[in-house]
Order: C-alpha cells, then structure tokens, then sequence
C-alpha cells in the first residue's frame, strides 16, 4: 500500500471530509428556479422538432417541404442543405434528416409527417454478429470493414515487453503450454440501454445582429460552441452558449445536442428565440445507446500451494459501436489487466459498426460491460478450479507497493483494491455466508425467518479506468467581491454530484478563506468563464479543481500584495511569502498577532484570477506566482515525487447477497456492500451519493436495462422508459445498501480528491456471480437482462 | 408575415434566470414571488393577450406583449389593433380558467395542448419539466386540487377550475418547505431534472401519511424516475416523515 509522505499531514486542512453542501445551485433545484436549456422565453419563441430517417443505410434522394409549409403554424423547413452538421448519407434508422420550425411543439410534429423524403435506400448490417461476417454489407462507417481495432494489451514475461500496439503484439501462445489448468470463457452481449436522459436534447437559440446565442443542455459548452461556430463558418466570439442546469450528462451530453440545428433555425425565421427538442421517442431513436460487448477470455494457471497463479491470459472483446467511430470501448480490458499480475497476456477490443444509432459512455466509465465479462470470467474459473472465488483474486492482485509497470511513466498514487475487497468480505461476512457448492444454503439457514429461497453471495472488484484525468482544457476564474468574499465562475454545466461544491471548498482552502464566503458566480456561461470547461462532477472533478486551485492561488497572490500596502502589513512584511490566510483572515508568519480580515483590507472591486487545470500523466512545474501545470501533487514514498508525472484511478470492491426463487426464477438483492476508493474527500456527502448512484445505476443494468432493436431495419423499438425497462422506486430497496467510500492518497490532484464516478460497474458482475454461488448455474446476459425469466431458463424451466 | 428580430439584448442573456413573462390571460391577479421574497406585481387586460407590469426602483413599465407573436406595444390600444389586423384568424375557442401557486389564470388553449405545454411555455412555470411527455418519468408532476397528477397526462382544457401546485408553489414565502428542508438536508437531489416532480410526489405523501415507512415512500415514488440513480438517498429522506 502506497502511503503518504511524513510530510504530508491531512489534518492541516480545513475542507477536507465536508460533509456540508456549498452550493447555491442545490436551492435553485430544490425552489423549481433551476434553469434547463428549454426553461426560457415562455410564450416568446418558436419550437423546433427534427424528422428521423425511417432506413438503415442508404441516402437522401430529395426532401419535399411543400406540405409541411402549408400547415398554418409552421415556420420554416430546415435540410442537410441548410444544416451542414446533417449528412444525406443516412447510417441509421432515426438519423436526422429535415427539421420543422413552428409557433408551437405541437404544430411542429404534426408537420414532419408531411415532409416526404426520398431515399436511396442500401443494404444494412444492423445485427453485430451478422456484421462481422463476411459478405455483409458494409455499415458505410469504415472504408473496407465493419470491424476496427479499439485497443490492445499484450505482455510476455521471458522478454519482459510489453505493447500497446496493434501492430507489435509480443505475447507468446506457447505461455499457455506451461500452465497447470486451462480455461476458456465466452460471455454473449451484454445488456444496452438507451444512453438518454431525462432532459432530451433541446437547445434554444436565437440571434441578436450577427451573433448567436444559445441555452445548450452540454456537457461540454466550449466543444460544443466550436461546433456551431465550425457549423455556422462563425468566428468564436460571435458565438454564445449557456449551460446553467444539464440533466445527468454521464457523457452523453459531451457533443451533439442539437445547438447547430437550433441555431440554424432561429436563423432562418429571421433570429426568433427558437427552442429545437427531442421528444422522448426521437431522442431515443437518434442519439446515444450504450455499448453492448460480447468476449472470449482464456486462462491459464499455475498451481500455488492450495490456491493458482494466473500465468497466461487470452482474450478478445467486441463490442457494438453502432455508428460511432470513436472507442470508449478501447480500454474494455482496463480491470483485468491493472488489477492482476497475469505475466503473459493478449487482450484486444474490437469495435463493431452496425448501422443503428450513436453509442455514448456508459455515466463516463467506458468500460462497464468488459468488466462485468473479465469480473465474471475469474468467479467461473474459480469455481472450476474449485477455490473461493474471493481467495484466487486475493492471491493474484497486483503488488500493491509498487507503481503500475506497464507504460512508462504511469505511476499510480492510489490502489487500494486489496483493502476494498477486504473490507467488502469483512462488511458483508463473506467467509461466513459463502460456501463453494450451491443450493447448499437457503435463506432460511441464514436469517432463519422462513424463507426458503436459495441464498447466495459474491464478492467482485477491480481497478477501474475511471479516477482523475487529463484537465489541461479546463479553466475557473475567481472573483474578489468588496465584501471580502469570493466567486468562482466556470464554463461548466452545473451537473451533478456537488462538483461545484468541490471547487468551492478548492478555492476556499487554497485561498486560506471561509468555506461560505466562496460563491458561485455566473456558473456555465462561456461569455464570463474561461474559454474552456465541462461538467465538474466524477472523472473531471481533479481536471477542473487544479483549474480553482490555480486561479485561488494567483488570487492569493494577489490579495497579499494588496496587503503588503496596507496596516497592519505595510513596513511588516516584505514579501507575500511573509504572510499566510485562514478562515478569510491574513496573518503575519512570523507573528500571528499581526493580522487583518479579508474584508478589512478593502482591496475594491478589480481583483480576478485565472487558473488552468493541469495535465495528470505529465510532469509539471510551478511558476513564479505558485500556479501548478501538471505533475503529482505531493511526494508518495520513494515512488512519487512532487511534479512528477502521475496518474489516479479509482477502484471499487462489491459484495452482493442475493436470494433466489427456483420456482419463479425471481431474485431478491439481500444486501449490497459497496467499497469506493475515492481518494481524500473533499465534499463527503457528494462521495457518498456517487457511490449510491453507481450502485444502482449497475444492478439496473443487471437486471432491467435494455434497448431492443427491430432486427431488420436496425430501429429502436424500446423507444420509451417502460419498452427500455427503466426501473421504478418499486424495484429498489435502497436501504440494503452500504455505501462505503475507502480513502485513499491522489497524487494527482488537489486535497487528493478524486473523481470516482461510477466505478460500481463491478455490481453488475456481482449480481450475476451471485445468482450463481445460489442456483449453481450461470445466467449469461445474452441481449437481455438477468430477469426472472432468463433465470429460469438458465436452469431449463422456460 | 415577415419574421421580427428578437429584441432580447446580451445583457438579459447573461442574467442567471431566462426571461419569464405571464400567458394569455383575462382578469387580475397581484402576485407575492414565493421562496425569493422579490415583489412582481402583474396588471392583466381583458383580451387574450397578456401584459407584463414590472416594478423595479420605484418606477413602473407596463408592456402590451401579442400572444402570438410576442410583438410588444406601449398601449392596450395599439395591441388590440395589431391583433385584429395581424392575427385575425386567429381564436380561442376553449377559455379556462384555473389557479397555479395562488395565482389565477384564464387563458384560451388549442383543445390538444396538454397541461404541461401551457403550464411551461405559455405561462413560464419551468420549475415543471418534461422527460417523457407520457407519463412515464413523472418530471411533469403537479399537484391537482392537492393530489399528485402527471400534466403531461392533462388537456389543459381540462384544468378549468383548478388549483394546482407546482415545485415553484411550495415554499413558504422565503422559507423552503418542510418537504424541500428534507431534500436538502440529505442532499437528495443530483442533476436536478426529476427533482421537482419528486418534491410534489412527497408533499401529497406527507400530506396523507405524516410517518411513511420506505415501502410507502417507494409507493409515492413509483411513477417517477431517476436517471441519475440517486434512489437510495431520496428514498431516505422521506423515510418517517419531515
């Protein structure tokens, strides 16, 4: 276990494990004043909805608006030949093809069916097992194929290479010749969702002169406003783009949310506010959906006292990226491979084009369907080798006193996993409640209440891609007020998770002020904020808290050297390194007797300060005034030295109980034990609610999400909450779950806080490997979720 | 008809909250702003059209704003005339007249707008929103005469006579509610985006059970969704009452 430096002493500071909420924006929610993108110009603007494509593949011969025109109400008409983001090629059923601007919503959907569109149509490849095979028509996303390399992992241990490069793979098959047990594993395709939340994607937009203006629900305001200017042929500052409240981005709001075309519209009825919307069917049927992932993981193992030793690993992943081209799924084998020592390995992801719609991150954790395959892998060969499936991932983690080895410079500054999987078994009794063969405990043996369900209990874990990252393109500005008070002000929706208070408690521990006397300032507007941000919540929370900490230490700076001009500083001190602050009251170093308040210093109205968050992975220096640009924060042991290049992921452990009914196939969720790394707190309350929502948001996964696709035209059929089996209040008993944040150090970022997210994914694995410590077979999530009925086929009553 | 330029300035674009005005209305109505304490007077004229009386530093602006296309005039005189000469056509056949947060309302809808339509984008009740438009999500919920109902779900011609509530409508004056006070304490909100509905799900829960166990909260609960998954601490915060 890595530990801290003697020097480093937590205690020193002030926000650290604040429970308390800071953050104006929760009273804003919570008195219905919270802004969303379409919460503008009620009764003042028109309303735009957009026309899906009802083919799969083909193109856009013609569009004919003629009817659509003649609806009193409608506006105007919108095509690819207006709108420049839009593509007459069509690559899935429901892409954008015509947009309809009308005095009202519902004027304007009852005019799409009137815009007839002529298509070219081609043949598609909407399944991914048939897209792979050859002679299938080519989706029309890559040149020559419908599969594309995402990423790749190879080591051999007599060389000691190791490569990430499809083209250099240095794995030996031969490896698997000198194991003492050989195992081969394949997992179906895990369940999808639709990747759409509340809020569908709206933007309103409108024109003031030459320059536009927009609401947005982004994630990423300063990509996205790059978009529309691209989009427009603008220059940048004649673009304008607001994000104050964005409904649980979770990465699906990083990109296209319909400001382009809003903006095209309200150009096109002359600079009208005009609010263009998804309904909740086009949003499903035009934007993201996760991505479903099937594998194929070989082991091999050497005997080790009564326990094995992973020596070899094989695996390949596929996943459906349906028309996307970028690969979240690139890293689908991160757990496996950080987690274990497994000498000699082959991991390689594909990526699948099919022609049905865009896929997004899964709530910013790319990889949350391999992990419930490598997860589930290791409890099946454990079994198999007839070892606890907790004791063989014990006796093959990582060596936890040394920083990762496998790409040079990658230091780890947290990696706790052995801890959480203890600490899972020790919360939950493991070693008590688990036994090897199932059905050999029912609930009743347990509880002892009546219930003769078959009880069983697992254990998961790993190490997750998800934890602090690169946040050079972040920026935060803080404000002195005259009242001796601070605002922070970023380009970044608002979002979740009590971000906001993170960079609050930032500002006000670098600055050495009051926890309340930092505000929030003019949050999510590019026009005030740096020309950079995004959402400040999970993995973003360090990238854009080093941008707070740099602008409060310049601000810092700055109010010290107005002190140095002013009683009882002037002809005391002669340097800003002479003085020092707390609880927004700046000291003399030398003599505590000689202070003065922030507020009594008057230091007027003209006082700002700017900071760029620094890049993790890259070592950094600091400048004259103090400001960081990259590095790790503190020393770590011998390993980690202060700006050394370093990065942070976080880990989580899972314990799961569950009872099964044989006879209805139904299963109950005992008991959730879930452990968190999530470095050093510095909003606890905020911890602990991420943790909850990734608890959930994983055994929803397991048991209910699913998008179901027409198999001929590749359409979404699930295209609302209940088709797409979104759980209810009804189906969660959250008072059976622990939610435990397990501290560790951050080298990587400010206070050690770390953005954790969702690396929960691990309760997915957990539920399925806990039916089967219970029922004794293995209910594989092939399309489809682990519900009643899939158990009761797994054990051949359905 | 040729289209006319916003007259939205930058200035009203960076100011945190959108620019609200009142709908289509008939009758009077002087409004105290809840949970904000600020004091927005609203005179109303007996046409369907609204007008906006602001008072800001002691002085006071009336506008004449057109329902239809939001053309503002400096007299009631001179909207009647751009009315009848511009939107001649144009009639409201279905008149309602209903109160949201104490204020009443009597507007002309189109027969197929549902209430949620007319609640946020003719009478600027954002705090209301909308994730499914079908009962699905219950981001749209209000309370009816005092019960939980999806506005969604509504015709707003169907509204007539009633006194709805909305998330805006439950603070007391400055004050958040029993209900809100227990939302924030356990920090149940995450994005926000159903927390609305929610709110109004758990002030009709509290309302006919003063104790309610989790099994009853889920009960309350059930027609809502969350996308962020933050079951576990809203669930809890309504667990024995407020």
């Amino acid at each position: 276990m890595i530990t801290l430096d003697d020097s480093v002493k937590l205690s020193d500071y002030k926000v650290l494990r604040n429970p308390a909420i800071h953050d104006q924006s929760i009273m804003k929610i919570l008195t219905g004043k919270a802004d969303f993108a379409a919460d503008h110009f009620a009764g003042h603007k028109y309303f735009g909805a957009i026309k899906c494509s009802t083919i799969a593949h083909g193109e856009v011969v013609s569009v004919d608006a003629s009817e659509a025109m003649k609806l009193p109400g409608v506006k105007a008409v919108i095509t690819a030949d207006d709108c420049p983001v839009w593509n007459k090629t069509i690559t899935w059923y429901g892409q954008d093809v015509a947009g309809v601007v009308a005095d009202n919503w519902y004027t304007a959907i009852r005019a799409l069916p009137l815009i007839k569109v002529t298509y070219k149509e081609a043949a598609a490849s909407v399944d991914p097992d048939y897209a792979i095979q050859e002679g299938a028509p080519l989706t029309g996303i890559l040149p020559n194929s419908n599969i594309g390399t995402a990423g790749v992992c190879f080591r051999d241990a007599k060389t000691d290479k190791r490569s990430t490069s499809a083209a250099n793979n240095v794995f030996d098959p031969s490896t698997f010749n000198e194991c003492d047990v050989i195992k081969e594993y394949t997992f179906g395709w895990t369940t999808t969702y639709p990747h759409n939340e509340l809020e569908a994607h709206q933007t309103t937009a409108w024109w003031v002169g030459d320059d536009v203006y927009y609401y947005t629900g982004c994630q990423d305001i300063t990509s996205n406003k790059s978009t529309v200017a691209n989009a427009l042929g603008m220059a940048l500052n004649k673009v304008h783009a607001v994000t104050h409240f964005n409904c649980g981005g979770f990465g699906g709001k990083t990109s296209d949310i319909l400001a382009p075309q809003a903006c095209i519209m309200s150009k096109k009825v002359g600079g009208y506010p005009v609010l263009c919307k998804n309904s909740r069917q086009m949003n499903v049927l035009n934007r993201g959906h996760n991505f479903p992932t099937r594998s194929r993981i070989k082991f091999g193992v050497k005997k080790d006292g009564n326990n094995y030793k992973f020596h070899a690993c094989d695996a390949e992943f596929w996943s459906d990226g349906g028309v996307n081209s970028f690969s979240p799924v690139g890293n689908v084998f991160f757990g496996l491979q950080k987690t274990y020592i497994i000498p000699n390995i082959s991991l390689v992801a594909y990526r699948i084009q099919t022609n049905t719609p865009t896929r997004g991150y899964w709530r910013c954790v790319n990889d949350p369907c391999g992990a419930m395959n490598y997860d589930s892998a290791i409890d099946k060969l454990a079994y198999d080798l007839g070892v606890d499936p907790y004791d063989l991932r014990l006796n093959n983690l990582g060596n936890q006193s040394l920083p990762d080895q496998d790409v040079p410079t990658m230091y780890w500054g947290s990696f706790p996993i052995k801890e959480e999987l203890e600490l899972a078994a020790q919360k939950s009794g493991y070693k008590t409640k688990h036994k090897m063969a199932p059905k050999s405990q029912t609930v009743d043996d347990i509880y002892h209440n009546g219930d003769k369900r078959w009880y069983g209990i697992a254990i998961t874990g790993h190490e997750d891609s998800h934890g602090s990252s690169s946040g050079s393109g972040r920026g935060g500005i803080v404000k002195a007020q005259t009242d001796g008070t601070f605002l922070v002000t970023t380009a970044s929706a608002r979002g979740c998770s009590g971000g906001t208070t993170v960079c609050t408690n930032v500002v006000a521990e670098t600055l050495g002020a009051k926890p309340e006397d930092v505000k929030l300032g003019e949050w999510g507007n590019t026009d005030v904020g740096l020309n950079a941000g995004i959402q400040a919540g999970s993995s973003h929370t360090i990238s854009i808290s080093s941008a707070f900490y740099n602008a409060a230490i310049e601000m810092r700076y700055k109010i010290f050297q107005v002190a140095l001009t002013k009683a009882p500083f002037k002809g005391v001190a002669t340097s800003v390194d002479d003085l020092y602050a707390e609880d927004s009251v700046v000291y003399l170093k030398k003599d505590k007797s000689v202070s003065a308040t922030f507020k009594s210093l008057n230091w007027g109205n003209n006082i700002a300060a700017s900071g760029q968050g620094w890049t993790v992975g890259a070592a950094g220096t600091v400048d004259e005034v103090g400001r960081r640009n990259g590095g790790a924060w503190r020393s770590v042991g011998n390993y980690i030295k202060p700006g050394q290049a370093v990065y942070t992921y976080g880990s989580a452990a899972a314990a799961t109980e569950v009872a099964v009914d044989e006879e209805t196939g139904q299963v109950e969720i005992l008991h959730i034990w879930n452990v968190v790394d999530t470095g050093t707190t510095m909003f606890k309350n905020g911890a602990l609610k991420e943790i909850g929502c990734g608890a959930e948001a994983f055994h929803n996964q397991a048991f209910f999400y699913n998008t179901v696709y027409d198999p001929n035209t590749g359409a979404v059929i699930s295209t609302n909450y209940t088709e797409a089996m979104f759980p209810t209040y009804m189906d969660m008993k959250t008072e059976n779950h622990d939610l435990i944040d397990y501290e560790s150090f951050d080298a990587g970022g400010p206070f050690g806080c770390h953005g954790i997210a969702e690396p929960c994914v691990t309760n997915y694995s957990s539920v399925l490997c806990a039916i089967y410590n219970a029922i004794g077979v293995w209910v594989d999530p092939q399309m489809a979720q682990m519900s009643a009925d899939r158990v009761l086929k797994a054990l051949g009553k359905a | 008809m040729s289209e006319k330029k916003t007259t939205v300035s930058r200035r009203e674009f960076l100011k945190d909250a959108g620019l609200v005005v009142g709908g289509a209305t008939i009758g009077s109505a002087a409004i105290l702003s809840a949970c904000g304490g600020k004091t927005e007077t609203k005179t109303v004229t007996t046409t369907a059209t609204k007008t906006v009386t602001t008072t800001a530093g002691g002085s006071t602006t009336t506008e004449y704003v057109c329902p239809v296309d939001s053309q503002k005039f400096s007299s009631l005189a001179d909207l009647q005339n751009h009315y009848a000469a511009a939107h001649a056509g144009k009639s409201m056949d279905n008149i309602v007249s209903f109160k949201v947060d104490g204020r009443s309302y009597t507007l002309g809808v189109e027969p197929w707008w549902p209430l949620v339509y007319v609640l946020r984008d003719v009478l600027g009740y954002f705090s209301i929103k909308v994730g499914c438009d079908m009962g699905n999500c219950g981001t749209c919920a209000i309370l009816v005469n005092g019960t939980p109902m999806f506005s969604c779900l509504m015709l707003a011609s169907e509204a007539d006579g009633l006194e709805i509530t909305t998330a805006e409508g439950l603070c007391n004056g400055a004050e958040l509610s029993p209900v809100q006070k227990k939302f924030y304490e356990y920090d149940a909100t995450q994005c926000g985006y159903c927390t609305p509905g929610l709110l109004i799900a758990a002030t009709a829960l509290i309302a006919e059970n003063s104790r309610p166990t989790a099994d009853d909260v889920r009960k309350a609960f059930s027609g809502h969704l969350c996308f962020c998954n933050n079951m576990t601490k809203q669930v809890a915060c309504m667990v024995g009452g407020v």
